[in-house]
């Protein structure tokens, strides 16, 4: 699945500790999900898209 | 509010690492006292219960694991997941196909073996999941 966060984290000028500290998750999993290694679950998801006022569809793309 | 998080991370990993630690060295010194106490009644049907002491430290070594794996985040659990499989399914395998060549007359090893083949396999299951997503 790809996906824009990427990007997304780029224009807000975050780093992937950055992000994953508003994710709750790890900076491994930040950079799994930003490679298209891992497509991260539907909660999950959900969450990158509040932290960015994106909707998902906006992020994700099949 | 970064640096909390980025703490709580880090807290699950120490929290455990100090659990198991101490989990560990309670083995270690139960192992010790069963030992004695096993050769002070060897003739004792007590022996057994001497003999089974270590397992109270190692109950609270998977405690410590559980509550290890549920502060981990969705990737983590999953790197988790593949090298349990991993480290299951292989040990199954090898244990499996080293019973029928002990038929054909390879060594009977000692059932300790297999927990090693176990968390080895866990090992290279954990490598390989880690890579796997890098």
């Amino acid at each position: 699945m790809k996906n824009s966060v990427r990007d997304l984290r780029a224009q807000l000028d975050w780093t992937q500790a950055d992000l994953a500290a508003k994710l709750g998750v790890s900076r491994q999993t930040v950079n799994a999900i930003e490679t298209e290694k891992y497509d991260p679950s539907l909660p999950l998801a959900f969450k990158i898209a509040r932290v960015f006022r994106r909707s998902v569809e906006d992020i994700f793309k099949a | 509010m970064l640096d909390m998080k980025e703490d709580r991370m880090d807290a699950n990993e120490k929290r455990y690492l100090k659990e198991i630690g101490g989990s560990m060295a309670a083995y270690i010194a139960m192992m010790a006292v069963s030992v004695w106490l096993m050769k002070g009644y060897g003739g004792s049907p007590l022996r057994y219960l001497f003999a089974l002491l270590p397992v109270i430290p190692s109950a609270f070594a998977i405690w410590a694991a559980i509550r290890f794996f549920r502060g981990l985040d969705e990737l983590q659990r999953r790197i988790q997941f593949e090298a349990m499989a991993f480290s299951f399914l292989g040990t199954c395998l090898i244990s499996l196909n080293w019973g029928i060549l002990q038929r054909a007359g390879l060594p009977h090893p000692d059932v300790v073996w297999v927990t090693l083949l176990l968390f080895a396999l866990y090992c290279i299951g954990i490598g390989i999941a880690c890579r796997r997503y890098q």
